[in-house]
């Protein structure tokens, strides 16, 4: 029995030498290994804020000292970042409607302008200050909304009246979440839940498919025919859109039964951000592909693209919460520009000329990487 | 002229793989590459096909100089890597329909099923390449490297693993490829098969030993072969050891064969005679001129760095 174990004990020992020596000469691997983890560690403690205070806000209606009263109020809360005020009733929730700010404060106007709202206000909440919060961003703007909210009571508690101010009449307007009445969480994780998916099955897919190549020994075939960098890239990874089109109909068909998550906007519109997206990934991969030797690499630098990209694009996280340098990583990134897409049309309904502001980033970096993939495969062929 | 090659070498960094090399494939040649591993006879064949860029010097092929015509030069190619490079998860008939559509093939489904029957492949058709036997899997190599009719077949090692039968199938199909129109540039490890090529290049080190047809290596590298028999054949390999200088000595059945130089052939005879073997002088080999050439070409090597 001693014997079998000893023997055992020795074979076991051998192939732990093998395999760390392996690591440890596969330097690729072996970086990846130490750097991502490290990348991510910081990007958590740096970049990650749950506690997001930069929400916009536009302030509109009531006389100009109720609106000092309410952006001084608004300030000492210290979660807004950008305050736009002096807008007349009615313009608040329209900057909320058109992308500007994420929340709206309508204050009253003695009930002569309110006419000319939606016509949902009743009768007795005219008098009544009222707060329009985006839906789709609940996270980033609940955080908010609640420190506002707590500053109002504090200074109610302070002045000792009640019925008088019209910030307290805040309270009878309430606040009305568009696009996600009830706030959802599956309605704002589903949209952008489309793209992370695609991503990273779009990531992996494009990152394997010349390095499978190689290591099957099809590459020294691939190599000596008549097949130009484009024949290639198109060639490789066109099948794959197919799959990423099949994946978002399945998540969307899946979030529409289960979810009742709405589709307000062009489901055309919205698959041809997906596919773009997809491409976008693939092309990325492809360009990876060219650069690693083996499937473990190839894997390791996909996981080393979308864990960043899911944590900041806004997906996971509220995109208001983190530094400007991670913001302006974010904005570099396909994902984050499918996360506001994919949530502007399904629950906003955004038409095209809106969908066109976050297409054409995810073009662009297509573009680039096409760009940088072409000259990689063709210096790989040599 | 079907590949028109001047001085080109290669290197990866400091590392030079093939010293500066000059040769010339004409139409109806079969040039064969030989030389033992680590000769540069793959890194040749991968330049030819213009997979792999030269470091130095120029080379033309079907009149273009690569590597700026490479795409269209690669449309006259065939190339036959050492490895099954075909997608052993696609069946015979898909690995050659996928071949016929990327050369672009006018009738690409006359052509599969040309090539299928020449190749006797039928009986595979519906088989995944992975599947097949390494001489069927060599078949089907060969059957892709010439589906679209190429003017230059590029053969890297192409019956390394098969048996005498399945060798012989692959260069019959290499003999009746080659005509006046077309060109065969192969490597190979077996000297046997490299007879059978028109002209040779024998390379050791990424260095040119020799040139020209296999009997013109065989009478430049100089050198005699004998057949000795003796009744204690150990004795006697111990006394050669001693006494004489040879480039091999191999051990056949029942008797030795060395290969030695011009020079030496008159004191082998007399240690023979001396021990009381009987020795009788053959012809020499292509393996014969590869010991010479070799032993010559190591020798060099450790005078230089002495």
């Amino acid at each position: 029995m001693f014997s079998f174990f000893k023997h055992s004990y020795r074979r076991m020992r051998a192939i732990a030498l093998v395999e760390t020596l392996r690591l440890l000469r596969d330097r690729t691997s072996f970086s990846l290994v130490v750097v991502v983890p490290a990348f991510q560690v910081i990007l958590f403690g740096y970049a990650v804020n749950l506690d997001p205070k930069q929400v916009s806000v536009a302030v509109a209606g009531g006389g100009p000292s109720a609106q000092v009263r309410a952006v001084e109020l608004i300030e000492t809360t210290g979660y807004f970042r950008e305050i736009i005020d002096g807008l007349v009733p009615g313009e608040a929730r329209k900057a909320l409607e058109n992308g500007r700010v994420m929340v709206a404060v309508e204050l009253p106007d003695d009930g002569t302008l309110f006419d000319e709202l939606d016509g949902v206000a009743e009768e007795n909440d005219q008098l009544a200050t009222r707060l329009y919060a985006d839906g789709t961003e609940v996270s980033s703007v609940a955080p908010a909304l609640a420190a506002l909210e707590n500053a109002l009571w504090k200074k109610l508690a302070r002045q000792g009246e009640t019925d008088e101010s019209l910030l307290a009449r805040y309270e009878a307007g309430g606040t009305t979440w568009l696009y996600n009445p009830d706030k959802l969480t599956a309605w704002t994780i589903l949209p952008a839940l489309m793209g992370v998916i695609v991503m990273i099955s779009m990531l992996m897919l494009g990152a394997l498919t010349l390095v499978k190549e190689r290591e099957q020994g099809s590459w020294e075939a691939l190599v000596v025919m008549p097949i130009s960098a484009l024949d290639a890239l198109v060639g490789k990874l066109g099948p794959y859109l197919v799959v990423a089109a099949i994946q978002v109909l399945l998540v969307l068909a899946v979030s529409v039964a289960l979810f009742q998550l709405p589709t307000f906007g062009s489901l055309f519109l919205f698959g041809f951000g997906g596919l773009l997206l997809s491409a976008a990934h693939l092309v990325l991969g492809f360009a990876l592909s060219t650069i690693v030797s083996s499937q473990l690499q190839a894997l390791q630098a996909a996981v080393a693209f979308y864990l960043p990209s899911m944590l900041l694009s806004g997906f996971m996280f509220p995109f208001t919460g983190m530094p400007a340098w991670a913001q302006t990583i974010g904005n570099f990134l396909p994902l984050t520009h499918f996360v506001r897409l994919s949530r502007d049309i399904l629950l906003k309904g955004a038409g095209i000329s809106e969908a066109f502001a976050h297409i054409w980033p995810i073009a662009l970096f297509m573009g680039i990487t096409i760009l940088v993939a072409l000259p990689l495969y063709r210096r790989r062929l040599a | 002229m079907f590949v028109q090659a001047k001085n080109i070498c290669k290197s990866y960094g400091e590392k030079l793989v093939l010293r500066p090399l000059t040769f010339d494939v004409h139409g109806g040649e079969i040039l064969g590459l030989i030389g033992a591993n680590g000769g540069g006879k793959t890194t040749v064949l991968r330049m030819i096909a213009g997979a792999v860029h030269a470091s130095g010097g120029a080379i033309r092929v079907h009149g273009r100089e690569l590597p700026v015509g490479a795409r269209e030069i690669r449309a006259n190619i065939g190339y036959m890597a050492q490895n099954l490079a075909l997608y052993d998860d696609l069946t015979v008939m898909e690995n050659l329909k996928f071949r016929a559509s990327i050369y672009e093939l006018p009738e690409p489904k006359r052509a599969v099923e040309q090539i299928v029957e020449e190749f006797e492949l039928s009986k595979y058709a519906a088989v995944r390449a992975g599947k097949l036997s390494g001489g069927w899997g060599r078949m089907l190599q060969l059957a892709a490297a010439v589906i679209h009719k190429p003017g230059l077949l590029l053969l890297d090692e192409p019956t390394s693993g098969l048996d005498a039968a399945a060798r012989h199938q692959v260069w019959r199909y290499i003999e009746k490829f080659v005509s006046s129109d077309t060109a065969v540039v192969v490597s190979t490890h077996d000297l046997n098969e490299a007879m059978r090529c028109t002209n040779t290049l024998f390379l050791a080190q990424g260095s040119l030993l020799a040139k020209g047809t296999p009997k013109d290596i065989i009478r430049e590298a100089g050198c005699a072969a004998f057949i000795v028999e003796n009744d204690n054949l150990a004795s006697f390999s111990g006394t050669v050891t001693k006494k004489n200088s040879f480039y091999s000595m191999t051990r056949e059945n029942d008797v030795v064969r060395l290969v030695v130089s011009m020079d030496t052939a008159k004191g082998l005879r007399e240690t023979a005679e001396l021990s009381g073997a009987s020795i009788r002088e053959v012809s020499a080999t292509l393996t014969d001129a590869s010991a010479k050439l070799l032993y010559r070409a190591v020798y060099d090597t450790a005078k230089s760095i002495i």
